[in-house]
C-alpha cells in the first residue's frame, strides 16, 4: 500500500502542525490528487467563503504513485478555491516535490488559516517549522528558491514572486524555478495567507510487496508503452511541436483570438526552440522529459510551452522568440500564469488598437510587452488593470465580447471556431477555460474526426474528463497516453485491494461531478458554462479555419448533449439520482 | 516525379533520422499512405498528415513536388 | 589491488555517466533501492546523480561506483571484497566503522543503520535509465 496514511494540516495562524489519519473511505473513492483534494475541500470548506481570506483552505495533496517508479508519477496537485473563478481549484505541478512530500511520511498537508506576518514552511520529516520570511518578501521566486536553498540546502520548495504576494488572480506557484502549478490564482492563495514559500525534506521511502517484480514489470510498461511513438513527441520536441499542429490547422490563437493563423510561426515553432536548445530535462520518475532548458543571448529558461508561445507569441503578434523566452523567465519569477498573462496582454493591445481604452500597448511591440509582467506582478501602471485579468478589464473598459474567457479563466493556445470539441471542453472545465481537463483537439482537429460538427463532441469531451479527472489523481502525468486498464494494472501493483478499468472511470465520474457539485454549490449555473461571443459570432479571417465560427446553436446543442450524458438537469444540474448514483 | 517529406518528433526514426527525405516516385498515381507503408510507419503513431501546409487525407494522390510532412500524436497539450 | 586486476589480464567493466544525456529522472536511484533495498528510496542508492539548478543555471553532476576498490583496500576486516571485477559485502564481518563510507571518493557507499550498501553492478540503474545516460563499459586505468 503506497499512501503514508498521514496528513500534515498546518494552521498558520496559531502555527500549530498537527498529525492526522488519511481518510482511507474517500482514498478509496478520490485516490488522491485532485479528487481527493477536491473532496477535501468540498467537506472542509464553507460555502460563498472569500478565496483571499482566511477561510480558504490550500491542499497539497500526493496520489498511490507518488515516490514509487511508476513513469510520469511525478506530480502533485494542489488546491483550493479559486481567486480568479471562484470555482473549485485544483493545478498540477511537477519537478520534485511530490515525492519529496512522501518520502517526509505525508500523503497531503492542509493549510489554513494566515500567518501575522510573512513566513515560509519547512517540512524535514517530523519536523514542521514556521520560519520568519521577513527577507523573502518582495522578492521573485527564483531567488526566494535560491535564497532558501542557501538557508536549508538540498530541499526542494514551492514558493510565490510578487504576483502571489499583491493576490493577483493570475498568480502562480513556482517550484525548481520553471515548474508551476499555473492556473487560477493558486499563487495568490498563498499570498493572502502570507505564506512565501514550502520547502520539504524526506528521508524516509515507499515499501511496495514484491518490489523487484514489480520493477521488473514496471521497466517493461516504460519501454513498450511510455517510450513509444504515442509519447515520445514530449522528449524529441515537447510541447512546442503542436504550434506547427496549430498553424496548419488554423487554430493557433492570433493577435487575441482574431485569426487562427500566424504569419512568423516558423520563429516560434519547435524548430525555432529546439535550436536555442542547451538540455532535456525531467520531473521526478519521467522518461519522457519534456521539457526544454534553452538559451538565448543572455536569458535562460525551462520552455517557453506551447501554451506560451501560443499566448505570449502568436496572440501577441510577437515573432521573436528572444523576446518571448524573456517574457516567460519574468512570468516565471514574478510567478504569473503565462496563459493568462499572455491573454490580458493581446486584450489590453486590441482595446488601445481600438481605440476602447488606451494601454499604451499594441500588437507586436516587443520594448511594451516585456515591460509588462513587471507591471502586472507589481501592479504598477497600466499593470494594475491588466493584474485582474480580462473579465475585469473588460467590464471596467468593454470589449466583453472580446474578453478570451470562461468562468473568469483565460482561454489556453487552442481556437475553438477550429475545434469545436476544445471550446465545449472550456465551457465545462470545472476550472474556467482549461485545456487539461479534456483535450480534444488531439483526436479533432489534429486527428480524424470533424472539428466542425457538434455532433458525437459531447461523448469525446466526458469520456477524456473523467479519464483525465482519474489520471490527476492516481497520479499520472498527462503527457503519457496510458489508458485507463494500463492504470488498473499498475494501480494494482501498489493497492492492497484491486481496481479494474471500469470502476476508474467510475471515479472519475465521481470527481468530475464532486468538482461541478462544488460549483453549483457556489452559485455556478448553465450561463457560466458559455464561451465569449468572438467564438460565436467572428468568423477567423485566415487559414484553414478561414470564413469559420463556432455557431452559437451548435454550442446550445453540444451542451445540452453534454448535461443529458452526464445525467445533470437542462441548467446543467447534477440530478439527485446521478449524485445517489455516485455517492455525492 | 519527386516529393520531400518531413517526419516529425519519434516519427524521424522512420527515415533514419533524417530531417527530411527527398523521395523520387517512379509510377503516377501514387497515394500518400502507400509511402507511410513503404517506410513502415504504424498508422497508430500518426496525428495528421499535411501536404504542402493544409492538413490532408491520408488517402490523397501525389502529383509531384509536394511537401509532405507526417505529425505524430501528441497527449496532454 | 588494481595492479593484480590488471596483472591478470581482467577485462573491468563499471558504471559510467554521461552528463549530456541525462535528464534527471531519478529513475536510476529507484531502481537501485528497490533492487538493493526493497524499498523505493532514491536516498538509498548507491549512485549519486543531481540535476538541479543553482544561481549559474543548471547543473547535471553524477557519481557512480568505478570500481576504484578504495573500499576494499581500506575495509580492516575484508568486509567488502572484490570477486571477478565486482564488489560484494559481507555483512557478518562488517564492525561498523565507516571507514570505506568516508575513503569513498564518489561517495556512493550508503551508510545504513547496519552495514553499508555498495554497488554490486546489478546494473538495475542502467537497465532503467531511458536515455542511456548510465552505461555498462570497460573502464581504462
Amino acid at each position: 500500500m503506497t499512501y503514508t496514511g498521514t496528513v500534515l494540516r498546518i494552521d498558520l495562524t496559531t502555527g500549530k502542525a498537527t498529525k492526522e489519519p488519511l481518510n482511507k473511505d474517500w482514498a478509496r473513492e478520490y485516490l488522491g490528487g485532485k479528487g481527493l483534494s477536491i473532496k477535501y475541500l468540498y467537506e472542509e470548506l464553507e460555502p460563498g467563503i472569500d478565496p483571499l481570506s482566511t477561510d480558504n483552505k490550500l491542499i497539497l495533496m500526493t496520489g498511490p504513485t507518488t515516490g514509487t517508479i511508476v513513469p510520469n508519477s511525478g506530480k502533485l496537485a494542489i488546491a483550493a478555491k479559486s481567486p480568479a473563478t471562484g470555482t473549485i481549484l485544483d493545478c498540477s505541478i511537477g519537478g520534485h516535490f511530490a515525492n519529496e512530500l512522501k518520502y517526509a511520511g505525508y500523503d497531503a498537508v492542509i493549510i489554513e488559516g494566515k500567518a501575522k506576518s510573512p513566513v515560509y514552511l519547512f517540512i524535514d520529516d517530523d519536523l514542521v517549522e514556521m520560519r520568519s520570511a521577513a527577507d523573502l518578501w518582495g522578492k521573485g521566486a527564483h531567488e526566494t528558491e535560491h535564497l532558501i536553498a542557501d538557508a536549508l540546502g538540498d530541499v526542494i520548495t514551492l514558493a510565490i514572486g510578487q504576483a502571489g504576494e499583491n493576490l493577483l488572480p493570475m498568480a502562480c506557484i513556482s517550484s525548481e524555478l520553471y515548474r508551476q502549478a499555473g492556473r487560477g490564482g493558486i499563487g495568490a492563495v498563498m499570498g493572502s495567507k502570507n505564506l512565501k514559500a514550502i520547502s520539504v525534506w524526506g528521508s524516509g521511502g515507499i515499501e511496495v510487496a514484491n518490489i523487484r517484480k514489480v520493477s521488473a514489470a514496471l521497466n517493461k510498461i516504460k519501454r513498450e508503452d511510455t517510450m513509444t511513438d504515442d509519447n515520445m513527441w514530449a522528449y524529441s520536441d515537447g510541447t512546442p511541436m503542436i504550434v506547427d499542429l496549430s498553424q496548419s490547422t488554423g487554430i493557433l490563437p492570433t493577435r487575441n483570438f482574431q485569426e487562427g493563423t500566424f504569419d512568423e510561426y516558423e520563429k516560434i515553432n519547435s524548430a525555432a526552440v529546439k535550436s536555442t536548445l542547451k538540455a532535456k530535462k525531467a520531473c521526478f520518475a519521467c522518461p519522457l522529459a519534456c521539457s526544454n532548458y534553452v538559451k538565448k543571448g543572455k536569458t535562460e529558461v525551462e520552455g517557453p510551452e506551447y501554451e506560451t508561445l501560443a499566448l505570449c507569441g502568436s496572440n501577441c503578434a510577437i515573432g521573436d522568440l528572444e523576446a518571448i523566452i524573456e517574457f516567460n523567465r519574468l512570468c516565471d519569477d514574478y510567478c504569473l500564469d503565462t496563459i493568462s498573462a499572455g491573454n490580458v496582454v493581446a486584450f489590453a493591445m486590441e482595446l488601445t488598437e481600438k481605440d476602447v481604452h488606451d494601454f499604451g500597448i499594441r500588437f507586436g511591440e516587443i520594448d511594451n510587452f516585456l515591460k509588462m509582467p513587471g507591471l502586472m506582478a507589481n501592479r504598477e501602471g497600466v499593470g494594475a488593470d491588466l493584474a485582474e485579468g480580462v473579465r475585469a478589464m473588460a467590464e471596467k473598459y468593454g470589449g466583453g465580447d472580446y474578453a478570451m474567457q470562461v468562468k473568469g479563466l483565460e482561454i489556453p493556445g487552442y481556437e475553438p471556431r477550429g475545434s469545436w470539441s476544445m471550446g465545449l471542453a472550456y465551457g465545462t472545465a470545472d476550472r474556467g477555460a482549461c485545456h487539461m481537463r479534456a483535450w480534444p483537439a488531439a483526436v479533432e482537429a489534429f486527428g480524424d474526426i470533424d472539428p466542425y460538427t457538434s455532433e458525437g463532441k459531447a461523448e469525446l469531451v466526458i469520456g477524456m474528463q473523467d479519464d483525465n479527472a482519474v489520471k490527476f489523481s492516481a497520479i499520472f502525468c498527462d503527457f503519457w497516453a496510458l489508458s485507463t486498464e494500463r492504470m488498473a494494472e499498475i494501480l494494482n501493483m501498489l493497492l492492497d485491494y484491486e481496481v479494474t478499468a471500469a470502476e476508474l472511470t467510475r471515479i472519475g465520474e465521481r470527481i468530475y461531478n464532486l468538482a461541478r457539485l462544488f460549483n453549483e454549490r457556489e452559485g455556478f449555473t448553465k450561463k457560466d458554462d458559455y464561451l465569449p461571443e468572438r467564438i460565436f459570432k467572428e468568423k477567423l479571417t485566415t487559414g484553414a479555419t478561414e470564413g469559420k465560427v463556432l455557431p452559437r446553436e451548435d454550442y446550445d446543442k453540444m451542451l445540452a448533449e453534454y448535461y443529458r450524458l452526464r445525467g445533470w438537469d437542462e441548467n446543467g444540474m447534477i440530478s439527485d439520482q446521478k449524485k445517489k448514483e455516485l455517492n455525492l | 516525379m519527386q516529393i520531400t517529406l518531413y517526419l516529425k518528433g519519434p516519427l524521424k526514426k522512420y527515415g533514419d533520422n533524417n530531417d527530411s527525405l527527398t523521395i523520387e516516385l517512379e509510377q503516377d498515381q501514387v497515394a500518400i499512405n502507400e509511402i507511410i507503408e513503404q517506410l513502415e510507419i504504424p498508422a497508430s503513431s500518426i496525428s495528421f498528415i499535411q501536404i504542402n501546409g493544409e492538413k490532408s487525407d491520408s488517402g490523397t494522390i501525389l502529383m509531384g513536388g509536394e511537401i509532405i510532412v507526417v505529425n505524430p500524436r501528441v497527449a496532454g497539450g | 589491488m588494481n595492479n593484480i586486476l590488471e596483472r591478470s589480464g581482467f577485462c573491468l567493466k563499471a558504471l559510467v555517466f554521461h552528463a549530456e544525456k541525462c535528464i534527471g529522472c531519478k529513475l536510476c536511484h529507484l531502481a537501485c533501492s528497490a533492487q538493493n533495498e526493497e524499498i523505493f528510496n532514491p536516498r538509498l542508492a548507491r549512485l549519486v546523480i543531481t540535476s538541479c539548478y543553482d544561481r549559474e543555471g543548471l547543473i547535471v553532476d553524477g557519481q557512480v561506483c568505478d570500481l576504484c576498490l578504495s573500499c576494499v583496500e581500506a575495509c580492516p576486516v575484508g568486509a567488502i571484497v572484490e570477486k571477478n571485477g565486482r564488489l560484494s559485502f559481507l555483512e557478518e564481518l562488517c564492525t561498523d566503522c565507516g571507514l570505506c563510507v568516508d575513503i569513498c571518493p564518489n561517495q556512493v557507499i550508503v551508510k545504513k543503520d547496519k552495514g553499508i550498501g555498495v554497488c554490486v553492478q546489478c546494473k538495475s540503474c542502467a537497465n532503467w535509465c531511458p536515455t542511456e545516460a548510465l552505461t555498462f563499459e570497460e573502464v581504462k586505468r
